[in-house]
């Protein structure tokens, strides 16, 4: 039975979905079988990174909770976007998008959705994809669909940005966690600024959350430059970024 | 600290004004200077047309007594001593009235050795006049008009005088110089109200004895008549003057106490009169030059009563040694009354430029120094580090950036180093945010109070926990399932092996196996 690790955060914009894009791309390339499902159905974000279009898709994770097919269905093999001739590609990688459709994304919004669906949905798909590893990127701050998707990880990684605010609601976010027993807890700080406060800052931030820092993603020019339009450690793997993710990854396995 | 609000304006105004002050004044002192030039061009002309016309005037009594003394040295009969006899009187008549030499400033007297004269005057009467006179028989004077002399007895006017011609001063000189000669001014007898220079000139017969003296007398009030019916400036006045300061003839109407001289014998003198510019004039002349002997043409500026004249004073031209002297004086501004205007147009056009100037540098000088003021603002917000817009003045910033000028260029540098110190606040910020690591457990403990409490999340916590129950189970019984796969895999693995090597080793007990047969088979 493969690994469920939940990646969330108290706020929008730190990055989770490009995190998660990236760690995804990463076990793939380790010969890993991954699926990475992108649950923030009000504003999906993955699909980008695996230059994934609206034409392309015929199904989505809007259609499996609206049981209009089944996970699998939704489940797209994008291997072939990350491979190259430079960098083959020993496992595998699917990606479940929610629409990007503004019509689906109010339509199942306004109804709702069976988020038992969704629990189930994960399951299914470890064991017919035969996954080693599911990603779930959620929908940022504390909702029911959030909350269950940690309640039963493996793992919680939370991404926060170092400021105030985040530290804040990450503290929140972690005493809910605890709560709910998911069994490990891991924090990554996105955005930091000055690398040389790195072990400063993560010392700070273990020692007042009481958990460990997997990894610091400094604030990059040339990150803000790619955007959401591919996957920034398979370009630069040389970039702090990439060892960052891979400290994650250390530790996930 | 003067701010450039304040310095550089005013700079750019005195700038202004100096610039516009000294075009101003040289454009003023060449307008003065040929308001000069013109004024003693005016004068030059005044004086000179003034000199001419009593040169003239002086000429032609000068003339006169020529002409008659030549005629009467021409006349056919000799007068023979008696200039009083009816014939020759008659022919004096006649000569003059044809002639019309004789002007009302003029008079002809005939006198002979005797002491008698003959007087043709146009003085004083409607009709000119003849006036006889015998000093053997008194010397009274006879009037007798042209048109009745000869016809009536009885004379017009009997001036009870004793009148001896010999006794003039004119009457000796010329008999002594025997030529023309004039005299010294004077009263005469003949016209005692007014003072007089006499031309004499004798006439002798053929044995060089006097046959009569033939003399004019110049009245100096005519001379004073010309000089007023001149049309000159407003405010002018002109005299003429002798070497000893006497004042001679005047434009100006004076009663005798306005010459300031009681003795009507004297002629009085200038310094004595009581008009101010006169008296100023001669003190002037008096200061300057030390004397009345004027040689040459001088002109100058004299003040009188608050307001300025110029003064043209020069030697009349003369055939007679008289030594005398012009003045007029003009108004200044009355002489360059146009210039003046032209000046003070000039003068207003100059305060007009300025104010127009210094309005229109000021408004450039806001346009210029704006920005300065803008980067100096900017300046002190960065240095208090006040990064915020107002009191940084961003916008402003930004307006000057559109500036295709240095202006804009500075504004642009200015507003770019603006952002990047604004960054880097920004991430020193975030540095120290971040090291900060600021957590109110008072805060976070009422949040979670508020989640935790809630049906809500005691329902999902029950959910999640079903939820990883049956995936753990799910997950064991994947396992057991495994495992029991295995141990029957290992069954049929163990029991198929037995089974293989029961028969196997029946096989090997119960036949007789053959070498050659086993490598065979082997092989095979």
């Amino acid at each position: 039975m493969g690994k469920l690790i939940a990646i969330h955060s108290f706020r929008g914009g730190t990055g989770k979905s490009n995190i998660s894009g990236n760690l995804a791309a990463l076990l793939a390339c380790k010969g890993y079988r991954v699926g990475v499902i992108d649950t923030d159905i009000q504003s999906p974000g993955v699909h980008a990174l695996f230059s994934f279009s609206s034409e392309t898709v015929k199904n989505t994770l809007n259609d499996y909770l609206l049981k209009k097919c089944s996970i699998e269905e939704a489940a797209y093999d994008v291997t072939g976007s990350i491979q190259s001739a430079d960098q083959p590609v020993s496992g595998c990688l699917y990606l479940i998008p929610s629409s990007m459709k503004t019509g689906e994304i109010t339509r199942i919004l306004q109804d709702g959705y069976d988020v038992g669906r969704l629990n189930i949905g994960f399951q299914q798909l470890m064991q017919k994809l035969s996954l080693d590893y599911l990603l779930v990127d959620t929908h940022p701050g504390v909702n029911e669909e959030t909350l269950l998707a940690a309640a039963i990880s493996d793992a919680l990684l939370l991404i926060l940005r170092p400021d105030r605010q985040d530290y804040q609601g990450t503290a929140i976010m972690l005493e809910l966690a605890k709560q709910l027993e998911v069994p490990k807890i891991f924090l990554v700080i996105n955005k930091a600024v000055n690398q040389k406060d790195f072990a400063a800052m993560t010392q700070r931030v273990e020692s007042s959350f009481g958990h460990p820092v997997l990894g610091v993603i400094p604030l990059s020019d040339e990150i803000a430059a790619l955007g959401s339009t591919g996957l920034f450690c398979l370009r630069a793997p040389n970039h702090p970024m990439a060892h960052a993710l891979e400290k994650v990854l250390k530790e996930l396995q | 600290m003067n701010s450039i609000k304040i310095v550089f304006p005013a700079l750019f105004a005195a700038l202004i004004l100096v610039s516009v002050g000294i075009v101003a004044t040289i454009a003023l002192v060449s307008q003065t200077r040929d308001a000069r030039e013109t004024a003693h061009s005016m004068l030059d002309l005044i004086g000179g047309t003034i000199d001419d016309n009593i040169y003239n005037n002086l000429t032609s009594a000068y003339n006169l007594t020529r002409i008659y003394a030549k005629q009467i040295r021409d006349h056919k009969t000799p007068i023979k001593g008696d200039v009083l006899a009816p014939d020759f009187v008659h022919y004096m008549i006649d000569s003059v009235r044809t002639q019309s030499l004789m002007s009302r400033g003029l008079n002809l007297s005939v006198s002979s050795p005797k002491g008698q004269n003959l007087t043709l005057d146009r003085r004083r009467t409607a009709t000119p006049v003849v006036k006889l006179s015998d000093i053997q028989k008194g010397g009274q004077l006879s009037w007798y008009a042209f048109d009745t002399y000869g016809k009536s007895h009885e004379a017009l006017e009997i001036e009870d005088i004793h009148f001896d011609p010999r006794q003039q001063e004119s009457y000796q000189r010329a008999l002594i110089l025997k030529d023309t000669v004039s005299s010294k001014i004077h009263r005469s007898p003949l016209a005692p109200d007014a003072f007089v220079i006499s031309i004499s000139e004798p006439v002798f017969d053929l044995h060089s004895n006097l046959e009569a003296m033939v003399s004019t007398d110049v009245d100096l009030r005519t001379i004073g008549i010309y000089l007023r019916g001149l049309r000159l400036p407003e405010g002018t006045v002109v005299f003429v003057y002798n070497s000893e300061g006497n004042l001679l003839a005047t434009t100006l109407r004076q009663s005798d106490e306005a010459t300031g001289e009681k003795d009507f014998r004297v002629l009085p003198l200038l310094i004595h009169n009581r008009d101010s510019l006169m008296i100023s004039t001669a003190e002037e002349i008096l200061h300057e030059y030390g004397t009345f002997e004027i040689h040459e043409k001088k002109i100058f500026k004299v003040s009188s009563d608050g307001q300025s004249h110029y003064v043209y004073t020069a030697p009349l031209k003369n055939n007679f040694d008289l030594n005398w002297k012009l003045a007029v004086i003009i108004p200044e501004a009355g002489l360059i009354r146009n210039l003046l205007e032209g000046i003070h147009l000039t003068a207003w056009i100059t305060l007009g430029l300025i104010f127009t100037a210094i309005t229109f540098g000021l408004g450039l000088a806001g346009w210029v120094i704006r920005p300065i003021i803008t980067l100096g603002t900017a300046a002190a917000a960065l240095e208090k580090n006040q990064l915020m817009d107002p009191p940084l003045p961003v916008k402003e910033l930004e307006k000057d950036t559109h500036r295709q000028n240095e202006f804009g260029q500075v504004a642009r540098i200015f507003l770019r180093m603006v952002e990047e110190i604004r960054t880097r606040h920004r991430l020193l910020e975030m540095q120290l945010e971040q090291l900060r690591v600021d957590i109110s457990h008072e805060e976070t403990h009422e949040e979670l109070k508020k989640i935790t409490n809630s049906d809500f999340f005691i329902e999902l916590k029950e959910r999640a926990g079903d939820m990883r129950a049956r995936r753990i189970s799910e997950i064991k019984q994947q396992a057991s399932n495994t495992d029991k796969d295995l141990e029957s895999l290992s069954e049929v693995i163990r029991t198929t092996i037995e089974r293989e090597t029961s028969a196997l080793s029946d096989e090997l007990s119960h036949d007789v196996i053959k070498p050659s047969d086993t490598c065979e088979d082997f092989h095979g």
